[in-house]
């Protein structure tokens, strides 16, 4: 067995002596070991002549002229209204969070938001879809005058492109406006 | 947690229920356009607290001139922000927390600083060099520089957090609750902070292994 594991570590034994207190086990070693008792207060001692040694040293730079002069230089600073000064938000602590817009003002910003930008993008393909809904019957002819004979292949995607097209412009769907908005239909593609 | 009997304490050291009151009368006053009042009252709250504030500053800093400036930094910002003083909260907690963020940026400008420019760096000579010597109890008072120097130097390579909350504890003899309010951590945290500090500070404190 190691004398750390039989006596109370310093860092303890300081622990309990800056703050007064102890938990359950370190207060029951103090109350039955001498040595530990002894260690805790040399401890105490060169904390105490430590901070006795800050207040000295603060003393003899601060005498009680240098502390008047300081505080005359506050109030002045103070008369000449003190600068801008950084802004401290009181109290700080485990509450003390950013501060955000309530979550259904969010909510209701993103959906207006949402709107706006299918009502933009449906606004802006109106023109397209009615001349889409004209030309549907001839997509062929668009494609083909000057254009290589198509292949059978070509044929069947053209037939294919020319139903999805169709559907995409006599059904209304609103929810699918917006991709359809994104996506290029054939009739673009020359 | 059991109590023990408290030791080493400063005999009267704590200002607390009169400056808050005269934080509320300072407040009051500015609130009522009383300017030139609510700044001579502020003077009295300044000399209730200068002293207090120059120790944890002259820890954090090192030396004289650069405590005195961090200090009264610390206080114009104290008096630009009285307004939104709140009596119902700990004044000695918002100061703290005023003048712990003030040293704090000192201590960044001061290594924004090249070398040699400004600002002394041997905390431990700075100490040494301001304790008076040669009184009657000069035996005690050179226990008292070597023991202060030595800490001193030790608590300057501390993590921040640590050497904060070592600080707050041991010179400005906060308990784990307040400093918990200043500087927005739990009393639990301090008390972790405070133990590793101390284990850091052991061979200071004079280990006996």
């Amino acid at each position: 067995m190691t004398w750390f594991n039989r006596h109370l570590d310093p860092a303890a034994l300081g622990l309990a002596v800056l703050t007064n207190t102890a938990d359950p086990r370190t207060a029951a070693h103090l109350a039955s070991c001498a040595r530990c008792r002894r260690e805790s207060d040399r401890i105490a001692l060169v904390l105490a002549d430590a901070r006795a040694g800050a207040d000295a040293a603060v003393d003899a730079a601060f005498g009680a002229a240098d502390l008047e002069r300081q505080r005359q230089a506050v109030l002045q600073r103070i008369a000449r209204n003190g600068g801008a000064a950084r802004v401290l938000r009181f109290p700080h602590g485990p509450d003390d969070r950013p501060v955000t817009p309530p979550r259904s003002d969010a909510r209701w910003l993103v959906a207006a938001a949402a709107a706006g930008l299918l009502l933009g993008v449906a606004a802006g393909q109106l023109p397209h879809l009615v001349n889409a809904a004209r030309t549907t019957p001839g997509v062929a002819r668009a494609v083909a005058p000057g254009a290589p004979s198509p292949a059978t292949d070509w044929r069947l995607d053209d037939s294919l492109l020319r139903e999805v097209d169709a559907a995409l412009t006599s059904v209304t769907r609103p929810e699918l406006e917006a991709l359809d908005a994104l996506t290029p239909v054939h009739y673009e593609i020359r | 947690m059991t109590r023990l009997p408290p030791r080493g304490k400063r005999a009267s050291f704590e200002p607390a229920p009169e400056a808050a009151a005269v934080a509320a009368e300072v407040k009051a006053l500015l609130d009522a356009g009383h300017r030139d009042e609510a700044a001579e009252r502020f003077g009295r709250l300044v000399g209730a607290w200068q002293r207090r504030a120059l120790r944890v500053a002259f820890q954090y800093l090192g030396n004289a001139a650069d405590a005195d400036d961090a200090v009264q930094d610390a206080f114009v910002k104290l008096y630009a922000h009285m307004t939104t003083y709140r009596a119902d909260l700990s004044f000695d907690a918002w100061f703290t927390r005023i003048l712990v963020n003030t040293c704090l940026d000192h201590l960044k400008a001061r290594r924004r600083l090249p070398a040699g420019s400004g600002g002394r760096h041997d905390a431990a000579w700075d100490v040494a060099e301001a304790l008076p010597s040669g009184e009657p109890s000069a035996e005690r008072r050179l226990a008292a520089r070597e023991r202060w120097s030595a800490l001193s130097a030790a608590v300057g390579q501390l993590p921040e957090r640590q050497r904060e909350v070592f600080v707050l504890t041991h010179l400005d003899e906060q308990p784990p609750q307040a400093i918990a309010q200043v500087l927005g951590m739990s009393p639990a945290t301090v008390r972790v902070h405070l133990f590793r500090a101390l284990r850091r500070l052991r061979s200071v404190l004079g280990d006996r292994s």
